[in-house]
């Protein structure tokens, strides 16, 4: 038998079953399994988008929110006349008033915008003290302080912290911090007072926890810097603003000085308020300016990240940078920043959502090249939190998407061999 | 309406391409496989895999893409039976194995699907080497050295 006639004999081997029923047998597996694929990728792809934008939602909730209208008690405290005035108003008022939102203070450095806006944490009083409390941290009794009583802000100050069983004392604008024996002492009957010689009076008694002053933990702060990430060098501004609960500018700036000890202390001029500029005691290349206006606190401070470290700079020296901008601008501000803030998260997921489509795409279809293209984004979208190369993650994307379409369309013209 | 009768005609089509191509097919399939494998189970899962990501219609030469389709998947039925086939006759309890097929045609078994293909398209369907080489995405060179081994080993039958 010769090679042609087993090859004949080969070929004619098993149960011919015609090409109609193979060709209805095909199509019956076929057209089951496409049913089942189809069915699977479309809930895969539905659920993969579900989570994302779910995600997406719960981070913008928890992120920068729109500044809304505060409502707060506020008496004006008639103990001391205060030096720093309220702008626009020398009135008492005793009743209870709608305190309106921070000043739209912009800080126009050049180079610097307004990258982020940070809610306030919303803590009720009691609930900031079982926070302390919890943390363990002390507070004295009281705090009784001591000044020139015409300008508190331009001679020595003095912080006597009274605990259960101790005192700790804590000075400014004096050179030697532990020379405030020199100023004041204990009466006969235990009271502190001022040496006469002193030139000082006691000024006030403040809550130890400074409860007096402060709403709850209503601080709002706007960070200004030049990009969006917080690695990135460079320089850099804060604005704080906490929501005094009970008004008193001058005891309320003395409440917070009594944190600085050994700081020199000077006043200033800022947006038409009295204010103090607070130079920190390690460092004399740095310094805080604070002011009171219209029931909130104000706290300036400016530095530089260096990429290592940061170093803080006087805000004293950019005091001009600090306008009143109007409720537009504001606002035209605030959506910048909410825009930039979520545009990575969106990205990110966008790439997430690629990848997980790609692995999906490549399970039943076998495009195993968009799936390891697909891989690219979200390493880089780690890369991008860190940096500012946001052009390279849509690049991968726009390759991923590319390429899965490449393939896609290249394996229909049946022209690759693909092992099956 | 437009898709719906577009995927009608399609269908028509392939059904049509294939109904032409089925004979061609099968006998293909019956050479390049291994016995244990029946020709019209290898040419259905080979239509499978065409109609279930193209369409026969597309395709510049669908006999030949079916071709290499079957052809790759007798070699991978092969690697993968290949252990337990193997093992048969060494696990039957029958002392007498009797052959099923003719012992000339068990010199085919001998060969892998590609040889089987190449043989069964140059001398039964009298290809060319170059054309034997496009369909099957082999080299022409490799062609012609496969065709005159087995050609001297199929002369000492």
């Amino acid at each position: 038998m010769n090679i042609e006639n087993l090859l004949e004999e080969r070929s004619d081997r098993g149960n011919v079953r015609g090409a109609a029923n193979v060709w209805f047998d095909a199509e019956s597996i076929q057209s089951k399994e496409q049913t089942k694929s189809r069915k699977v990728l479309v809930g895969a792809t539905l659920a993969i988008w579900f989570l994302s934008l779910t995600a997406l939602f719960a981070l913008d909730d928890s992120q920068t929110k729109a500044i809304s209208d505060i409502e707060i008690a506020s008496s004006f405290p008639n103990e001391i006349q205060p030096n720093i005035s309220k702008k626009g108003s020398d009135q008492e008022n005793e009743s209870e008033s709608e305190i309106k939102q921070p000043a739209r203070i912009d800080v126009d450095i050049e180079g610097i915008d307004l990258q982020r806006v940070s809610e306030p944490l919303g803590l009720t009083v009691e609930e900031q003290e079982d926070l302390l409390q919890r943390l363990g941290t002390e507070h004295p009794t009281q705090i009784v302080v001591f000044g020139e009583k015409e300008d508190p802000f331009v001679g020595p100050l003095i912080f006597v912290e009274v605990y259960d069983n101790r005192i700790k004392t804590q000075t400014v604008n004096i050179d030697d911090y532990e020379a405030y024996t020199d100023y004041i002492s204990l009466s006969e009957n235990g009271d502190l007072q001022a040496l006469p010689s002193s030139g000082l009076s006691k000024l006030s008694t403040l809550d130890g926890n400074g409860t007096k002053f402060l709403k709850s933990l209503e601080t709002y702060q706007y960070e200004f810097a030049e990009s969006p990430n917080q690695s990135d060098e460079g320089v850099w501004a804060v604005l704080q603003a906490e929501a005094l609960e009970d008004y008193s500018s001058l005891e309320a700036i003395l409440y917070w000085l009594h944190g600085s000890n050994e700081s020199v202390v000077s006043k200033v001029k800022i947006l038409s308020n009295d204010g103090v500029v607070v130079q920190d005691p390690d460092s004399e290349r740095s310094d805080v300016v604070i002011w009171i206006d219209d029931g909130y606190m104000y706290r300036f401070s400016v530095g530089e990240f260096t990429g290592r470290r940061t170093l803080l700079g006087k805000a004293s020296e950019n005091i001009s940078a600090l306008k009143i901008v109007s409720e537009d601008d504001w606002n035209q501000q605030l959506g910048s920043v909410e825009k930039s803030e979520s545009a990575w998260l969106v990205l990110v997921l966008a790439a997430g959502v690629l990848f997980a489509v790609s692995a999906i795409f490549y399970a039943f279809k076998k495009a195993f090249i968009s799936c390891v293209i697909s891989l690219a984004p979200i390493g880089v979208s780690v890369f991008w939190v860190s940096s500012d190369f946001g052009f390279i993650e849509i690049g991968f994307c726009l390759i991923s998407a590319f390429t899965a379409f490449l393939v896609f369309k290249y394996r229909r013209k049946g022209t690759s061999l693909e092992a099956v | 309406m437009g898709k719906s009768n577009s995927n009608t005609d399609l269908g028509k089509s392939d059904r049509l391409i294939f109904t032409n191509l089925y004979k061609d097919l099968r006998r293909f399939a019956a050479v390049v496989s291994d016995v244990d494998i029946e020709p019209d189970d290898l040419v259905q899962d080979a239509l499978i895999a065409v109609i279930s990501r193209s369409s026969l219609a597309d395709l510049d030469n669908p006999l030949a893409y079916m071709k290499r389709i079957i052809l790759n998947q007798s070699a991978s039925k092969r690697r993968r039976f290949g252990i337990w086939r193997g093992l048969l006759p060494k696990v039957s309890s029958d002392s007498s194995y009797e052959d099923y097929y003719p012992s000339d045609l068990v010199v085919l078994e001998t060969l892998n699907p590609t040889d089987r293909a190449v043989l069964y398209m140059s001398d039964i369907e009298g290809y060319r080497h170059s054309e034997i080489a496009e369909q099957l995405g082999l080299s022409e060179p490799a062609v012609r050295s496969v065709r005159v081994e087995l050609g001297r080993n199929c002369l000492q039958l």
